[in-house]
């Protein structure tokens, strides 16, 4: 047993265990990682000393561990593991289990599911899932659904039809959910209905002007423009000074750098 | 009788050679003008200008009166164009609609105390100056009522910018028509006075949120005609002349002028119609009475949709003041008749413009006559006449037909097959009355200006969206 944080919820402990994995080290590291739950509700400590013991065994690797006590549920987390290879750990819990004849245990079995490093209500979800689980020797396999309100949201607004495209689809590869808009009716009503996390627009809009769309948004959430950045063709200085003053966070021009216009969105979060 | 009526029948078949003749080298320029244009859009990318501070910002002036029905999708229209800096400036000509209300109200205007104008040019004092922060680029601007070019003197006056760009308030400006405007001033912006917009009738368009969407022909006859005839005009006709410099006219729907040379002479005139043409040959004076070098541009791809009238009585009213106005303007400017001294305008434009649009109906009507002359003291005979009018229509037509290809080369506006074949089939239907009308409004505008009648006459107002029609008549 390395060591066990105390008070602290396992969800939490997850994420930031996975958290410190992929965005402390290098892009490189970011890979696969499965998960096996274990729940005991007699003899917990000692039975999840003996489990990692024979895991790091069976795997020879060392297996980070999370756990919560009070709810004598522990998390393995097996980095650089695919679904194979955690099943096959699960197995061998399993049978370790039945080895030192625990009862009223519970098993479960995840993988990372999609971008869960962005998103801790995977863990939450998981966590809510495998305490309602009765104890029993069968093994438990969580399955993500899909969570609209999970990943972060943009909203992008350009007129421009290949400029929405591009950077939608640069975006959702790196994860988030994206909303487009044509024009600035379209804009705001998205706006209102989604309350997107962040907004990216540009000011040079069919139907209301993208200066006097960010104002009717100001008006609606004052907290909005702090997470918007302006994206746009106008150069001019005055230009500049006036969204400033409204309070966006950020002015990207276009042409654009898509590297840069990422790097300010994912500042903003 | 018989030689007088002989001399005369020549006098007006030479009248008539020349007329075609000067079409046909007018249509030929204006190939060659937009020969070179399309080889210059290819090098120069006006979009990246539309966000450079290189462009100077314009101030869009729209004097409404009784405009309640379309002002707001218009403002709205002029408020999303694709343009770095500009300004839109409403002048509220002491309309007795709701004009200034419907507009307090949809902009959320309140009073701009801090605001004060420069009346660097007369025009009736300005009541109120409406702002809303939240539309920075909005001015509404009361006044008392003073006609169409005293409320754009005032606009002038508030204007905060170099380039002013006069706007009908029943037109919509496409979203890119002002930076193309732009790239042609900044082709050559010490020279360049004045812009021409080329103007398109949205009749029969669809039309949503102050955008024209779908671009079809209009289902009306008197809208289709004039359809083709500002087609001829404007591409046909304005191309040409601006080639060579000669421009007279830049439509009042939309242009765009200097603000400094609009008010060192003395911006527009009141009082009269025919304000758009009259500042354009102003101009003209101005920049060769001080002999420098100048232009007056026409940009073709700059395109601003406008209503067409659709009724006789409206149509042949606009009309009617249309000529009045093209009569005052060259008696006005008459002394430039044929002097060296204004070079090609006073040696072209002009001399074109008296002998064959304002003298026109006198020729047409008197040639008429000798027609009927002829057949009663039986000088001719039917198949000669008949082949002069054949002549006449097919040169007409083909003129008709090559502004027609020139808009198919250049533009594509109407890609459809149909509405092609229907445009061709239109043209040769305008010989059948319409350009005769055209001939009879003209004379009858002369009649008017005799009596001194000075108004504007009726002018109907239909709100983009077709349902709602209603009827102001100022």
């Amino acid at each position: 047993m390395n060591k066990l944080p105390e008070a602290a919820k396992l969800n939490e402990l997850m994420y930031q265990a996975v958290v410190e994995r992929y965005w402390a080290g290098d892009e490189a590291s970011v890979q696969d990682c499965g998960i096996v739950l274990v729940r005991c509700l007699e003899n917990f400590e000692d039975t999840i000393r003996e489990l990692i013991r024979g895991l790091e065994a069976e795997l020879h690797t060392t297996i980070e561990t999370v756990a919560e006590p009070g709810k004598r549920q522990a998390a393995f987390l097996l980095f650089g593991s695919g679904m194979g290879l955690t099943h096959y750990a699960a197995l061998h819990v399993k049978g370790a289990l039945a080895r030192l004849g625990a009862e009223d245990c519970a098993m479960m079995l995840a993988g990372m599911g999609k971008q869960a490093e962005r998103n801790p209500r995977y863990f939450e979800t998981m966590t809510d899932m495998f305490e309602q689980l009765p104890e029993s020797m069968e093994i438990v396999l969580f399955r993500e659904r899909y969570q609209p309100s999970g990943t972060q949201s943009v909203l992008l607004v350009d007129g421009d039809e290949e400029t929405r495209r591009y950077v939608r689809l640069r975006l959702s590869l790196k994860g988030y959910r994206v909303l487009d808009a044509e024009d600035g009716n379209e804009g705001l009503e998205l706006f209102r209905r989604e309350k997107p996390d962040v907004i990216v627009t540009d000011l040079n809009l069919t139907g209301m002007d993208g200066y006097h769309m960010l104002t009717r948004i100001l008006n609606e959430d004052a907290e909005a423009l702090a997470r918007t950045v302006v994206f746009t063709d106008n150069r001019v200085e005055e230009t500049m000074r006036k969204c400033y003053e409204l309070g966006v966070a950020d002015y990207v021009t276009k042409p654009f750098s898509p590297a840069e216009l990422e790097q300010r969105i994912e500042r903003l979060l | 009788m018989r030689e007088i009526l002989l001399g005369y029948g020549s006098a007006i078949t030479y009248y008539v050679v020349a007329v075609t003749l000067i079409y046909f080298v007018i249509l030929f320029l204006s190939y060659r003008g937009v020969y070179a244009m399309r080889k210059g859009a290819a090098y120069s990318k006006f979009q990246s200008l539309a966000g450079s501070e290189s462009a100077p910002p314009v101030s869009l002036l729209v004097p409404a009166y009784n405009e309640e029905l379309t002002i707001i999708d218009n403002v709205k229209n002029l408020l999303t164009l694709h343009y770095h800096t500009y300004e839109v400036i409403v002048v509220n000509d002491g309309s007795n609609d709701n004009t200034l209300k419907v507009l307090i109200q949809a902009f959320g205007l309140v009073p701009k105390e801090d605001e004060t104008i420069r009346y660097s040019i007369d025009c009736t004092q300005v009541r109120t100056v409406y702002h809303n922060p939240e539309y920075p680029n909005l001015f509404v601007v009361d006044k008392p009522n003073g006609g169409k070019a005293d409320s754009l003197n005032a606009g002038i006056n508030l204007s905060h910018y170099p380039l002013i760009c006069s706007i009908d308030a029943d037109s919509l400006l496409e979203k890119d028509a002002l930076i193309r405007m732009a790239r042609v001033y900044m082709e050559n912006p010490a020279e360049t006075v004045a812009i021409g917009g080329n103007v398109r009738i949205a009749n029969g368009c669809t039309i949503r949120d102050g955008v024209v969407e779908d671009v079809r022909l209009p289902r009306k006859m008197w809208p289709m005609f004039q359809t083709l005839e500002y087609m001829k005009a404007f591409l046909g006709g304005r191309i040409g002349w601006s080639h060579i410099n000669g421009l007279i006219i830049v439509s009042g729907a939309f242009g765009m002028f200097r603000k400094d040379k609009v008010v060192e002479v003395g911006g527009y005139r009141d009082g009269y119609p025919g304000e758009d043409m009259n500042i354009i040959i102003k101009l003209h004076r101005h920049m060769l009475d001080q002999k420098l070098p100048y232009r007056v541009a026409y940009c073709p791809d700059a395109v601003c949709w406008t209503q067409a009238p659709d009724t006789y009585r409206i149509l042949s009213s606009q009309r009617k003041r249309w000529g009045r106005g093209n009569l005052k303007n060259m008696i006005e400017n008459r002394d430039m008749f044929f002097r060296p001294k204004y070079k090609v305008f006073g040696m072209l434009t002009v001399p074109y413009n008296v002998l064959f649009e304002t003298l026109n109906p006198y020729f047409k009507l008197t040639g008429l006559l000798a027609l009927i002359g002829y057949v009663a003291m039986d000088m001719t005979k039917w198949p000669v006449l008949l082949v002069f009018a054949a002549i006449n229509f097919l040169s007409g037509y083909l003129l008709a037909v090559g502004s027609l290809v020139l808009e198919q080369l250049a533009f594509q506006r109407y890609p459809r097959m149909k509405d092609m074949a229907k445009m061709i089939g239109f043209s040769a239907l305008m010989f059948l009355g319409y350009y005769q009308l055209g001939v009879l409004w003209r004379f009858q505008g002369h009649i008017e200006y005799l009596r001194k009648n000075n108004t504007w006459g009726v002018m109907t107002r239909q709100s983009w969206n077709q349902d709602a029609t209603t009827t102001t008549s100022p």
